[in-house]
């Protein structure tokens, strides 16, 4: 397994002509030895092309490709030594599944008695013992993205493993297992692994760490908790999370000697470290919370002014939990509030809403602004 | 302005896709047939809209029967998984199309006006004079609905018109879609393999499991009473966990478990109805589940591995030989291996018949529908 870097990475299709355009633009990342990475980002945003750099398959406009500090920019696919699973399984249709799996050790002379044992390796960890002496066109196209993982990880020198949304074709109802036992093998082997989707959950459950793109540049790269807790701007707040973070512009008020949001009539305050941060002559400033951290209370709180009164416009079952939509009193903002599963609550109905101030992100001019 | 489907058949060579199905559709609601793919969800939506005949039975709209009356000449719009525009016409021409090719003469004022409203309505008015090519994957898919829809058709059949669309798009559109047909006369049938996409938007849903229907009911119902297996283990993100108990009851105490195994006994309080010594299979939600403290055990699962997305935890477990969920609502660290145990509250067991799947018994806190 190796680490590999891309460096000052940038790609222009069409160079030259009326078409052109930027695909990449500057990208710099290092993925570990024998780390799970995810590059997650909306469709066009340069994943693929960058994926396709890493693989061999094209040829950066500018910049290079390093596999354990080797510059493997010129050199063809063949020589990286990197493993690939596509979107849809490309497995052979003529061998069983054995022979699948034995295919790249075959061809590259290792004896029967190592592909036996490598192969009695793979099954195990995958799950694959039942149908090692099945035609790959008699299983569905879960067995088969499988048994394609497997093909590519069975060579003790493969350096990395690209998988290009692999569960495209795969059934919603056995996604969970097919992630399980995706992930319990990269782990395994230690495979330094690049999984490139548009599925936030799919990227966060798999990967240690995720690089999220946009318009060709590279965003964020952290760990899921820190790109939840602390996206460094208002598109990772947005982007990350089911549904993502509440963004509510607001202005800004001093009260008590302290910054605080302004809200149509509602003040929220904002963390104590960040109080020397703000500027109370700032425009375009948005507060973010995320639907988790908001506390709902159905019960009028009186005397406790932490609470907004809202209005729920909509009740939606989502991930497990409802999502409750609201619109706080007397604004046209909109709120977003995670509440459990079987919590009864109409549409219509009158709530209380607050912002814990711990939670609560602020953001000036979309970038988060943070305690220096 | 219902749709009712009487006894509805439908093979393709010797395999029969629909055995039977016979259904009521509420005028108005928001309809989603669920199944996995390949089910014969395609099959009864074609069917439905008079696109495809079916072999037996009777579709009705709105009380008239409809075998004869040609899809042209039936109030219905179709949307597909793969998003159809013309690519040489703009949004607007391709919203427009529908009217202009329409025996209804339409005039260009009536034309104008409806392009501008839905196209509002489906939040596109900005982009009336692009081509599809030049507009995103969203977009062009909010355009096939608009045409879909321009036409002000009673019934709209979507045919899992979210499948090729990202993850973000998909969350933001579902939410409209919610929103829009709230306030629509359109009766929509939407079919889908994904339980979340019809956990959020509809209003009805319907379970298609061996070419039949299995539970038609509200969306509250279905969730919360699941009446078949099949339902409860596919509606459900994660799936609802199953194990094989018997119920069992001392001699010397009025105390019930369901005992899993010699060491593994799950109070079975307030299921009175049920017979000590059968054997039966228990059902509980993975966000029912809580990490128990201080010895308050019921189960105690291997932790397979936890995944953690924002705020919420899915612990993947195996127990007894099959794979359970956990859903929690912190991010929790735990390593693979790890001791861990569950209290489980009875208020919010399912139990189902371990022979016919059916659902014979509920906790308390389980909502009950008449």
């Amino acid at each position: 397994m190796a680490e590999i870097e891309v460096r000052d990475i940038r790609h222009v299709y069409d160079q030259g002509t009326a078409d052109e355009t930027v695909a990449v633009d500057q990208v710099n990342l290092t993925l570990q030895d024998g780390t799970a990475n995810a590059l997650l980002g909306p469709s066009g945003c340069g994943k693929t092309t960058l994926l396709q750099i890493i693989s061999g398959l094209l040829q950066p406009t500018e910049g290079q490709v390093l596999i354990d500090g080797e510059d493997v920019t010129d050199k063809p696919p063949s020589e990286r030594d990197i493993a690939q699973v596509f979107q849809f399984p490309v497995i052979y249709d003529s061998m069983d599944v054995y022979g699948n799996l034995a295919f790249p050790l075959r061809n590259g002379g290792v004896p029967e008695a190592e592909i036996e044992e490598r192969i009695q390796k793979i099954a195990d960890l995958l799950e694959l013992n039942d149908i090692l002496h099945s035609s790959p066109s008699n299983l569905g196209p879960e067995l088969n993205q499988l048994v394609a993982l497997g093909r590519g990880i069975i060579r003790a020198d493969t350096s990395a493993i690209l998988f290009d949304e692999p569960m495209t074709d795969v059934e919603p109802a056995r996604k969970l297992t097919i992630r399980r036992r995706v992930k319990e093998a990269q782990q395994e082997f230690e495979i330094t692994a690049l999984y490139v989707t548009h599925d936030q959950h799919e990227a966060l459950t798999f990967a240690e760490q995720v690089a999220i793109m946009r318009d060709g540049h590279l965003v964020q790269y952290d760990t899921g908790e820190n790109l939840y807790e602390n996206p460094v701007n208002t598109f990772i707040g947005h982007f990350i999370g089911s549904p993502g973070m509440n963004l509510l512009d607001c202005g800004l008020t001093q009260t008590n000697g302290a910054p605080h949001a302004q809200i149509g009539p509602h003040e929220i305050s904002v963390s104590e470290d960040i109080h020397s941060e703000i500027d109370l002559n700032w425009t375009d400033c948005q507060i973010g919370i995320r639907p988790s951290s908001v506390t709902v209370q159905v019960a009028d709180p009186k005397e406790d002014t932490h609470y907004i009164p809202a209005t729920v416009d909509q009740v939606e079952m989502v991930g497990g939990y409802q999502i409750l939509t609201t619109c706080l009193d007397d604004t046209d903002v909109e709120v977003k509030a995670r509440v459990a599963h079987d919590f009864m609550i109409e549409e219509g109905a009158s709530i209380w809403l607050s912002f814990p101030p711990g939670t609560i992100q602020f953001f000036h001019e979309k970038q988060a602004v943070h305690a220096s | 302005m219902g749709i009712r489907v009487e006894n509805l058949h439908k093979s393709f060579g010797t395999e029969k896709v629909l055995d039977g199905i016979t259904i009521d559709i509420t005028d108005r609601s928001f309809f989603s047939v669920v199944a996995p793919t390949g089910a014969g969800k395609t099959t009864l939506l074609r069917i439905l809209a008079g696109i495809e005949s079916a072999d037996a039975g009777t579709v009705y709209y709105d009380g008239t029967e409809m075998s004869d009356v040609a899809v042209q000449d039936r109030s219905v719009g179709m949307v597909y998984q793969e998003f159809i525009n013309y690519p040489s016409l703009t949004v607007r021409e391709n919203l427009a199309s529908p009217l202009q090719v329409s025996d209804e003469n339409y005039s260009a004022e009536e034309i104008e006006r409806r392009v501008q409203e839905t196209a509002e309505m489906l939040k596109i008015d900005h982009i009336l004079n692009n081509l599809p090519e030049e507009v995103s994957g969203g977009e062009a898919q909010r355009t096939a609905i608009s045409r879909a829809l321009i036409k002000e058709p009673d019934y709209l059949f979507m045919d899992e018109p979210l499948a090729n669309l990202d993850y973000k798009l998909r969350e933001q559109l579902r939410g409209d879609f919610e929103r829009l047909f709230s306030e629509q006369d359109t009766t929509v049938i939407y079919a889908t393999p994904q339980a979340g996409d019809a956990l959020a938007m509809s209003t009805h849903i319907g379970f298609l499991h061996d070419g039949k229907i299995i539970q038609k009911a509200l969306r509250d119902e279905i969730y919360y009473r699941p009446r078949y297996l099949p339902v409860a283990e596919y509606l459900g993100e994660p799936p609802m966990n199953i194990v094989p108990v018997t119920l069992v009851q001392e001699s010397t105490s009025t105390d019930r478990y369901f005992e899993v195994d010699e060491d593994t006994r799950i109070p079975a309080t307030g299921f009175d109805s049920l017979s000590p010594g059968e054997d039966y299979l228990l059902g509980f939600r993975p966000q029912d589940m809580r990490l128990s403290e201080n010895g308050e055990a019921s189960i105690s699962p291997a932790l397979s591995f936890v995944e953690t997305v924002g705020s919420t935890s899915t612990l993947h477990m195996n127990f007894q030989g099959r794979e359970i969920y956990a859903l929690h609502p912190d991010p929790v660290h735990l390593d693979t291996g790890t001791s861990i145990s569950f209290a489980l509250d009875p208020q919010k067991f399912y139990v189902y018949d371990p022979e016919a799947g059916d659902l014979i018994a509920t906790g308390s806190s389980i909502p009950s529908f008449s």
